[in-house]
């Protein structure tokens, strides 16, 4: 062999393992939705902590290559898949709530404790996106790690679907996060769909203050209470109240602020990471992912449907003067803070004096927990 | 006081210590025997010979490196697995495989007696037991007859059984051990129910195909769980709308105290106070320099006066033409 004919071979051989010779629609496809996710978080700012990272993992796990240079998320031994380990085995998940934990303040719904039911009644979107994947033929199993998208939880809906379905987790975690960077174009239509202007008006009672010692019981009684009667949603309840517990002690202010700064901001950058990297075309692109992001849109919609509803017909048994403005029924998904904010946008829209985000956060933090139980009573049923 | 509390809870930890470490060994059972072997596996030197299989049914790994297999009622220490065998160690759920062909110098894992010596029980029957690493405690033993044992033909316990024959009284695990049966194909160092058993979600597929059960359960749930919460925490919170109501309640002799003082300041300190909030006034407003050792007038460098613009006072220059 000739020296030209070797170093065109070698040539040849180069241009085989580029991106260029491997590259297929599918993965045009995921690197143009990959883009859009950056281009909305950086121009648009709709959570931007997330898309970023997602959009940017996609652009990285949508890069072709030759398979066996252990390059790939799904390579054994790949750099990748370590990384990826922590979405797989779920223990990123858990170490969310703990930061979740540490920057959430339950004062809300210390001092106004019913509102904690809002959460309860935005589960409903779970359990219908559940009731409508059985129906479109996915296994119970599938149909639980669909459902929990509708719990509006980043953090629970990889860690169920890990447990239940982990061939869906990457659609499922995308869909996920992609709705909860949604959630101020659903809400605010539906909730003003269903609301009249008068309930749109109703001011609230200011909630009272409420003391240090009941800030730093809740957590402590929060876990007992919740996890005794549902034991599988421990990873992520007990990170949870654990993290709280760090922040209202007032005596762990070191641990918590590493549990809310720096420790969430590790674990986002790799969670968000990898879940982009995990939608490589050739595993992503399939009808079923499809209908996971119209499952998980209609989830949305009935969570905020049920949430709003509730409140309504709440507000038939509640006296003039006691009554709760719907518009805060959205905020039982637990896209937190996010939920609470449109409630306080279209409160404001309608009255510039009516502040909602207080009340709205009751059950925006107690949607949290919902949806952390709903996902240990699945993983219990379907585990 | 304090020392012997501290040193009756530290004993109790070791008490407890101790137990948690012998759990891992006392949760092996003998699972799966093959006496005759015509087929089934070899060991590393080729050879087919009776087998046991030992099972780890606990939660931790069981390090076996120490404990004895015998098949002599009276002699608990026959075979003893060396102690430094890191192999010996069996994960939770994990198998572990002796030959028996009376080979002890082979490995770790060769006993030294055969399966179907009779001569200890006699009546056709031989023994077959685990003790602990101390020879006297006994793990798990079994009897069996010999002579209706069949080539290739293994008896066993199947795994999913050893967690319904357990249950607790009070805090003692009372266990009752699974019954040796035939098993349909000998299985060494694997699974011993070779039926495949259904999982959760296929059974809960059959029980609830269209998912409506699971639903209602887990939203009354939810409504429950939460609603104990909202209960819980309305009791508490009025518990500590009470308290803060008695700090709140206004306490007389405490606010004629605080109007004596009030006045007697006015009295005294009266032009001293004015002062203060003067300058208090002025530094809020920013009218002031900051400086580390006082107060001093800023300069208005917006509003220059006539008296302080040279360009203002001086002649304008003239203009030659």
């Amino acid at each position: 062999m000739s020296f030209g004919e070797v170093i065109v071979e070698n040539v040849q051989q180069f241009l085989s393992f580029t991106g260029f010779a491997n590259v297929t629609y599918g993965h045009l496809i995921m690197i143009g939705v990959g883009l859009i996710f950056v281009f909305l978080g950086i121009y648009k700012k709709w959570e931007p902590m997330l898309l970023i990272p997602i959009g940017f993992g996609m652009l990285i796990g949508n890069i072709p290559f030759t398979p066996g240079f252990q390059i790939g998320i799904y390579e054994e031994g790949s750099v990748l898949s370590y990384l990826y380990l922590g979405v797989v085995k779920g223990f990123y998940p858990p170490l969310i709530f703990l930061g979740i934990g540490a920057m959430t303040d339950f004062s809300s719904l210390i001092s106004n404790p019913k509102l904690v039911l809002i959460g309860a009644a935005a589960q409903f979107g779970i359990f219908a996106a559940y009731l409508c994947a059985i129906a479109l033929g996915f296994t119970p199993a599938e149909a639980g790690a669909i459902g929990i998208i509708g719990g509006a939880d980043g953090p629970t809906a990889i860690f169920l679907s890990s447990k239940l379905a982990p061939d869906l987790m990457g659609a499922i975690a995308v869909s996920a996060y992609s709705y909860m960077a949604l959630v101020p174009v659903i809400q605010q239509p539906i909730m003003k769909l269903l609301t009249t202007k008068k309930e749109r008006l109703i001011k609230m009672k200011p909630p009272r203050t409420c003391t240090q010692t009941e800030k730093i019981i809740f957590p402590i009684v929060g876990l007992l209470l919740t996890t005794f009667l549902v034991p599988s949603g421990l990873p992520l309840l007990g990170m949870l109240f654990f993290g709280n517990l760090l922040k209202e002690s007032g005596v762990t202010k070191r641990l918590a602020n590493t549990a809310s700064n720096a420790l969430i901001d590790i674990v986002t950058i790799l969670l968000g990471l990898t879940v982009g990297a995990s939608t490589q075309a050739t595993t992503f692109l399939t009808p079923k992912s499809v209908l996971i992001f119209l499952l998980g849109a209609g989830s949305f919609v009935v969570a905020t449907f049920a949430g709003v509803l509730f409140v309504k017909c709440w507000n038939l048994f509640l006296k003039e003067g006691n009554k709760i403005n719907p518009l805060i029924g959205n905020a039982g998904v637990s896209a937190v803070p996010d939920a609470a904010r449109v409630s306080q946008e279209v409160g404001l829209h309608y009255d510039k004096s009516n502040y909602l985000l207080m009340h709205a956060m009751a059950p925006n933090v107690a949607g949290v927990i919902g949806s952390a139980v709903a996902a240990g009573m699945l993983l219990g049923f379907l585990g | 006081m304090k020392k012997k509390i501290v040193g009756l809870i530290l004993l109790s930890v070791a008490f407890c210590c101790q137990h948690v470490f012998a759990q891992g060994v006392k949760d092996i059972r003998i699972n799966e025997v093959l006496v005759y072997n015509d087929s089934s596996c070899t060991d590393n030197f080729g050879v087919r010979s009776g087998w046991i299989e030992l099972y780890n049914t606990g939660k931790a790994t069981a390090k076996l490196g120490g404990c004895y297999i015998t098949n002599d009622p009276s002699n608990p220490k026959k075979y003893r697995i060396p102690k430094s065998e890191v192999n010996a160690n069996v994960a939770p759920g994990g198998y572990m495989l002796l030959y028996a062909y009376n080979e002890p110098t082979r490995s770790a894992f060769h006993v030294s007696f055969f399966l179907d010596d009779t001569s200890f029980l006699g009546n056709d029957m031989a023994f077959l037991a685990i003790y602990d690493q101390s020879g006297i405690e006994l793990i798990d033993s079994i009897t069996y007859k010999v002579s209706v044992q069949m080539p290739d033909m293994s008896f066993g316990r199947i795994e999913g059984d050893y967690a319904k024959d357990k249950g607790t009284f009070g805090n003692l695990i009372i266990e009752r051990r699974p019954p040796m049966q035939i098993l349909p194909k000998a299985t060494p160092a694997a699974v011993n129910n070779i039926v495949e058993e259904k999982t959760r979600s296929e059974l809960q597929a059959e029980r609830d195909p269209h998912g409506v059960v699971i639903t209602i359960t887990s939203m009354s749930v939810v409504f429950f769980l939460l609603f104990v919460v909202a209960m819980v925490f309305m009791g508490t919170g009025k518990y500590f709308k009470k308290q803060n109501k008695k700090k709140e309640a206004p306490q007389p002799v405490a606010k004629a105290a605080v109007a004596e003082t009030v006045a007697a300041v006015d009295a005294d300190n009266s032009e001293e106070l004015a002062a203060i909030a003067t300058a208090l006034h002025l530094y809020y407003g920013d009218l002031h320099e900051e400086e580390p050792t006082g107060f001093y007038p800023h300069r208005v460098a917006n509003h220059p006066s006539a008296w302080e613009n040279k360009s203002l006072i001086f002649k304008k220059s003239p203009i030659r033409k």
